[in-house]
């Protein structure tokens, strides 16, 4: 197996790196071996990349789990040990239907928050590929490339205006 | 539900023709039932704590002036609206008696139900009761002393409803009329206030129910009160 | 360096472009740097003003209600009938607060109304500390608090479940659904901002901020997450603000109470929510504005901005209010009647008129004109007027509103007592208290979503003139 090696290169200018991008991309490295590392959202579309489309299941999921645990509550209880009062019907549909909503806007929240922690594997606290510098106006290019071909995106990199280039380490955060 | 046929269906009947207004059921109830008095600062602000009050009613200018006078307690509705909004269900609606129970220990005084009840009927605990001496030894031991925070209200006596069916159980035959008493209708000089069960159809209650001169108060909210009242002559609320 | 600010960030001129924070663009450490400036440093008056308010909350809330806990609900001006007063309209006024963080980060946002850029996390704050605070109440007014946990709907050897009819359970599920919901809404958009804070932070700091930035890197997939997740949030937040204040309007309208049996209550209280919420960032943001130096991120656009939304909310408000008094002066019965003579005429009266006053003459009288719109000062005193205004208003509908029913023998006046004072002021010393601690650890201004805005917004010509241009990113 060829060895790969880490480059990150830091770029003052969205378009510089968008065409850092292409080159990269001309010399074979594949989308998923190319990050970019932002302290601005610049969307994918800025950057020629492609964009991520996913359903939000978890979310979905969330909120039926939270629509279950309140037809228990509403339903459940009520059906396991009535108790009766105001002379009204055990259950009663319109009070469910308060419970009801509450609760499946609560597990539609819990659900996509989880959804970012687990996609985003947080919280990580191992060290990781990063340059602070990205708060001070840097975009950095992080590639994953192999040994042969170092020398070219390294100076693909500079070419295409990159303010440095260098082998990063894993750093705590 | 409104209509129970099985099981009791206790009733309290008022006449306000021959209610005097003079005070003797309230008096009784207190001593029943274990309420405190709260003392005259406590009265000034508006804390008298009663279970059953009498209302009195100015009627006419001077010297024409006429005070009416109605007897309010909790009435026991059959749609009671504080029941629903309780929310540790310590105001329920008891199926066998079809009265409204409060649970004391249940409650949690959040004092929703007593902000519901359209005759304000329901008496908030706002400090320990204080029963000075030597009125601390006429407690009635059948009934429990509530604590601080806690929301009370007229029971139908249920304690005397209670013993009246383990004494009937006890000598082995159905409850009759006259079997239960409440405290308000036992010391009324006038028997204004009588008692018994709606689907007894031998009961005095049953009768009286039939009047012409009967209305329920606040009629019109829907709540379905289990006491009734018979208008009275021309110097009573009707 | 940027010691000291120039000249032009006190209160510069509308005509000049560059009083648009969005045409006005600095570098992002720079940027990074005045948000990050006050939180390092904690001078004495800072100490001073924290001190005093803890030892407001500590006597005024927390000893008034331990003694209340002890004595009994009794050493309030609570009676027969009023069985509800300061406690629960503080509470209502609290969380009508809330509703200004909400409005204004997930409403604006789901509009694109680009001024909302660096008020959004400010007035999201005071959502989680003002829900904090309303939160106090439902225990604080319990006769027996000590039970509380009977509401909890848990399996228990009583074999006892709460009642779900009742609208305290509503609440107690709403309130926990919004808290929840909106510190999470405030907390995402915050980690981009707290990695830049562990980033450019040492010690104790470099570690509460790692832990808070959850290992946040600012890769593309963790951008597309948090973007995501944010949207959804904001969407969906939206209707659980509305349900919220709704719900808690059905305490008093569910029952069967004159005056506050009344369909008109979900829609009145959520508007008055939002009127008083809007005004209350207003109030907060000017001052966090001077203490803190942030004259470069909140501008006089803002605020203009958000006065112009306080009067629409004042037309709205005034709607519903007229609405329910109309329907009740002209069709109402006889118990209604005279709970509209005991509000026009009776004890009650001169909170009444000042309620009218504070939240329809003064804003109708002055909102309308852009140069009050902009002063700090006029805005201040207008919107803690409309705050005081919209308090009385819940003080008149909830203990007021009890002292009227359909038994007159039964009526009753109502006074707070010193506890009620007490607690209702601990509070806000508490909602105050939170928030200057918040401010030197919580990054106040999302700087990544105000140069997203920078970066949309250019100026080009049409015509004879120069126009500001705004591009969707999307």
């Amino acid at each position: 197996m060829p060895k790969k090696i880490a480059i990150m290169g830091l770029f003052t200018d969205v378009s510089a790196t968008a065409d850092a991008l292409e080159a990269l991309r001309v010399l074979g490295l594949r989308e998923e071996d190319m990050n970019i590392i932002q302290g601005v959202p610049y969307t994918a579309k800025m950057l020629g990349r492609p964009k991520l489309h996913e359903f939000p299941w978890f979310s979905i999921l969330g909120a039926l789990a939270g629509f279950g645990v309140a037809l228990f509550l509403t339903w459940g209880t009520l059906l396991l040990y009535p108790v009766r009062v105001g002379g009204r019907p055990i259950p009663t549909i319109p009070t469910s239907i308060v419970i009801g909503y509450e609760l499946t806007m609560l597990g539609l929240l819990l659900g996509t928050f989880l959804t970012l922690i687990w996609k985003c594997g947080f919280p990580s606290t191992r060290p990781q590929y990063y340059d602070p510098l990205i708060n001070h106006s840097r975009i950095a290019l992080l590639c994953d490339c192999d040994l042969r071909i170092e020398a070219d995106v390294k100076r693909v990199m500079l070419e295409r205006g990159a303010e440095k280039v260098y082998e990063p380490e894993r750093r705590p955060l | 539900m409104a209509e129970s046929k099985q099981g009791h269906r206790w009733t309290m009947v008022i006449d306000l023709d021959r209610c005097t207004a003079c005070q003797a059921c309230v008096v009784a109830c207190h001593a029943e039932n274990n309420v405190p008095t709260v003392g005259p600062e406590q009265i000034t602000m508006g804390r008298a704590q009663h279970w059953l009050r009498i209302e009195r009613y100015w009627q006419g200018e001077y010297p024409d002036l006429r005070a009416r006078y109605i007897p309010v307690l909790c009435q026991q509705c059959q749609h009671a609206p504080c029941e629903p909004v309780c929310p540790v269900f310590a105001s329920v609606h008891s199926d066998a008696e079809n009265i409204n129970v409060q649970v004391y220990n249940r409650c949690i005084g959040t004092r929703y139900c007593g902000n519901n009840c359209p005759y304000l009927a329901r008496v908030f605990n706002w400090f320990d009761p204080y029963f000075p001496e030597p009125l601390n030894e006429q407690l009635n031991p059948d009934v429990t002393v509530r604590y601080r925070g806690v929301m009370e209200k007229c029971t139908f006596c249920i304690q005397r409803i209670h013993a009246g069916a383990n004494q009937a159980a006890a000598e082995g035959r159905p409850m009759r009329d006259g079997d239960v008493v409440p405290a308000c209708a036992q010391a009324c000089p006038t028997d204004a206030i009588v008692f018994g069960d709606l689907n007894d159809e031998q009961s005095r209650i049953h009768e009286l129910v039939a009047s012409k001169r009967a209305f329920k108060l606040l009629e019109d909210l829907g709540t379905e009160p289990a006491v009734i009242y018979l208008k009275g002559g021309e110097s009573h609320v009707g | 360096m940027l010691a000291e600010l120039p000249r032009k960030f006190a209160w510069p001129h509308e005509d000049n472009p560059q009083e648009r924070l969005l045409l006005d663009p600095l570098p992002q450490e720079d940027m990074n740097r005045i948000m990050l400036r006050p939180m390092l440093k904690a001078g004495p008056a800072w100490w001073l003003v924290v001190a005093l308010l803890a030892s407001i909350v500590l006597v005024c809330f927390v000893g008034a209600w331990a003694y209340m806990i002890r004595w009994g609900m009794g050493l309030a001006g609570l009676r027969r009938p009023v069985f509800w007063g300061i406690f629960i309209a503080t509470m209502v006024f609290w969380i009508g607060i809330s509703h200004s963080g909400t409005f204004v980060s997930a409403i604006l946002r789901v509009f694109n109304a680009e001024y909302r850029r660096p008020i959004t996390r400010a007035a999201e704050l005071m959502t989680s500390f003002s829900l904090i605070c309303a939160g106090m109440f439902p225990f604080i007014h319990l006769g027996r608090v000590w039970t509380v946990y009977y509401m909890i709907p848990m399996p228990n050897q009583r074999q006892l479940w709460s009642n779900f009819q009742s609208p305290l359970m509503w609440d107690m599920l709403a309130i926990t659904t919004y808290l929840i919901g909106s510190t999470l809404y405030v907390y995402l958009p915050m980690i981009p901002d707290l990695a830049m804070a562990r980033d450019h932070t040492g010690g104790w700091r470099h570690t509460l901020y790692k832990w808070l930035s959850l290992g946040w890197r600012g890769l593309e997939y963790e951008w597309h997450y948090l973007h995501k997740a944010i949207m959804i949030f904001a969407f969906a937040i939206i209707p659980v603000m509305f349900s919220v204040h709704t719900i808690v309007s059905w305490d008093f309208a569910m029952s069967m109470h004159i005056g506050w049996h009344s369909s008109i209550f979900g829609p009145y209280f959520v508007v008055g929510a939002i009127f008083s919420g809007v005004s209350a960032v207003i109030t907060v943001l000017l001052v966090v504005r001077r203490t803190m130096r942030l004259e470069y991120f909140l501008r006089p656009e803002h605020f203009d901005a958000l006065a112009k939304l306080v009067l629409i909310f004042s037309f709205a408000w005034t709607y519903f209010f007229f609405n329910d008094y109309l329907v009740e002066w002209y069709g109402g019965d006889w118990v209604g009647h005279q709970l509209l003579l005991f509000q026009a005429r009776g004890p009650i009266a001169p909170l009444w008129y000042a309620m009218l006053f504070f939240n329809i003459v003064i804003p109708w009288l002055t909102l309308w004109n852009k140069r009050i719109r902009r002063s700090p000062i006029a805005l201040f005193l207008i919107t803690v007027g409309i705050n005081i205004g919209m308090y009385l208003e819940r003080v008149i509908i909830i203990p007021g509103f009890l002292q009227r029913n359909a038994l007159p023998f039964s009526w009753g006046e109502y006074a707070p007592q010193w506890p009620e004072v007490s607690i209702a002021l601990g509070t806000l010393a508490l909602f105050i208290l939170l928030y200057v601690v918040a401010s030197k650890f919580i990054p106040l201004i999302p700087v990544w979503e105000v140069l997203e805005g920078q970066l949309s917004h250019s100026r080009r010509r049409i015509g004879r003139t120069v126009v500001t241009s705004v591009a969707e990113l999307e």
